[in-house]
């Protein structure tokens, strides 16, 4: 692989790792917010909200608090799997998670809370247990605004960069993502190769917004 | 403005502070730290600096080319030595050593794409033959300036970094391991004006005082060389 293809690969091999990571707990966190009354309901909701409000900058001294060499995570992983995220792509994926996942809770709840409770009732009465519920009637109703939450948080995964520069540092050929390499470009003032990831990343995200948009519910573009 | 290697933290407050003593008016001088690269950078996006202090001359060719430097100005301040350090206590390495630096260790240096210190860093580590070889074990974590590898060894989370002997003052947890040889590239410190900041009174006024005698004191006094 060319070096100057090695940000785009990085970034999209990171950014799906982070996103396939999120969904199963974002979707399951997404449906207990949006069906399960259950006490400190409001401080999980604020909670996972948090990496949304903070700055990166926090995320990124926290993730190398708890992750680093000296942190109590960071030295558990390395004593029993033998595993150091710091500076590493897995660094990359974990800071790309933190930051998607509430983005994925948050788009897909709405769409959770709009599956109509008598549809479930009916499925209920009609011997279906809670897994195949979920699967097979929450799920496929909701399904549009689950691609849309999807898609938002792997276009955030892929955008990541504060923490990430924190946490995975900048180490070419190894965590320089695409947003870090923009920003390493910039700092040696190579305007060139600043415009080539930021054009991938503009038509990216484009892309990203009008998925979207297309199944976000109660928005369609014609 | 003044835009300034980060190396030069631990120096240029005192250096500005005597200078102001000296003036009749207090002057009114902003510092701008990074790493030299990206200053360098940042006059040519039209940052309006007038001063810069880097740790390298090479930042500045490009400047010169473009017509944003004042051709006479650029003048070697000081000189610095490339040190290998750790934490104190730990496993001692020297330079000719890191070719078989044990895989779990990590080496920090400043980014060579646009840290003087990492450039220079990677001289000597390409002279002993390690760097490919460190780069090929991931064991290089490089660092956006060269207060960042030393703050990283601080923190523990590297177990070396290349850093400039001035770097350790007053970092009694840290530990000099080893010189570069005197054969290696010796960091200079250089100052020269904007073509913004050669019609600044201020900014030459400056620049003459940290190449003076009583300059020279300060540099001498923080750990550099003075050449004169």
């Amino acid at each position: 692989m060319t070096e100057a293809m090695f940000p785009l690969s990085l970034s999209l091999r990171t950014a799906t790792l982070a996103t396939l990571l999120v969904i199963p707990p974002g979707l399951l966190l997404a449906w207990l917010q949006a069906r399960r009354p259950y006490p400190f309901r409001a401080v999980v909701d604020a909670l996972v909200l948090l990496p949304l409000v903070l700055p990166p900058s926090v995320v990124g001294y926290l993730l190398v608090v708890l992750f680093g060499r000296r942190g109590p995570l960071g030295m558990w992983l390395e004593s029993t799997l033998e595993l150091r995220l710091i500076f590493s792509p897995g660094a990359v994926v974990l800071a790309a998670a933190v930051v998607a996942l509430p983005l994925l809770v948050k788009t897909a709840q709405p769409a959770l809370e709009s599956v109509p409770l008598e549809l479930e009732h009916v499925a209920r009465t009609l011997g279906l247990g809670p897994w195949a519920l979920f699967f097979r009637v929450t799920l496929p109703v909701a399904w549009p605004g689950i691609v849309a939450a999807i898609v938002l948080a792997f276009a955030r995964a892929l955008g990541e960069f504060g923490a990430t520069l924190m946490f995975a540092g900048n180490i070419p050929g190894r965590t320089n993502t695409m947003p870090l390499e923009i920003f390493s470009a910039y700092q040696q003032g190579d305007g060139d190769r600043a415009a080539l990831y930021v054009a991938i990343l503009v038509l990216l995200s484009c892309a990203v917004v009008f998925v979207a948009a297309r199944f976000s519910p109660g928005t369609r573009l014609r | 403005m003044v835009s300034a290697a980060a190396s030069l933290r631990g120096v240029l407050p005192q250096l500005l502070e005597s200078f102001a003593e000296q003036q009749s008016a207090a002057p009114d001088i902003v510092v701008n730290y990074g790493a030299s690269g990206t200053l360098s950078a940042q006059v040519e996006a039209g940052a309006a600096v007038d001063l810069l202090l880097l740790a390298s001359p090479k930042p500045l060719e490009r400047l010169e080319r473009s017509g944003l430097l004042d051709p006479d100005s650029p003048v070697v301040l000081a000189v610095n030595q490339m040190v290998l350090a750790g934490a104190k206590g730990s496993e001692p390495s020297r330079f000719h050593d890191l070719m078989q630096l044990p895989a779990d260790k990590l080496l920090a240096i400043g980014d060579p794409r646009f840290v003087p210190a990492g450039q220079y860093a990677r001289g000597i580590l390409a002279r002993e033959g390690a760097w490919e070889q460190l780069q090929r074990r991931h064991q290089l974590v490089l660092a956006g300036d060269v207060t960042r590898a030393l703050s990283w060894l601080l923190r523990g989370e590297v177990d070396l970094a290349v850093v400039y002997a001035t770097d350790l003052r007053g970092h009694d947890q840290l530990e000099l391991f080893d010189r570069a040889a005197s054969s290696s590239e010796v960091p200079r410190v250089v100052g020269a004006l904007t073509e913004r900041g050669r019609a600044q009174p201020m900014a030459r006024a400056l620049l003459a005082y940290l190449v003076s005698d009583q300059g020279g004191q300060h540099f001498a006094a923080a750990g550099f060389e003075v050449l004169r």
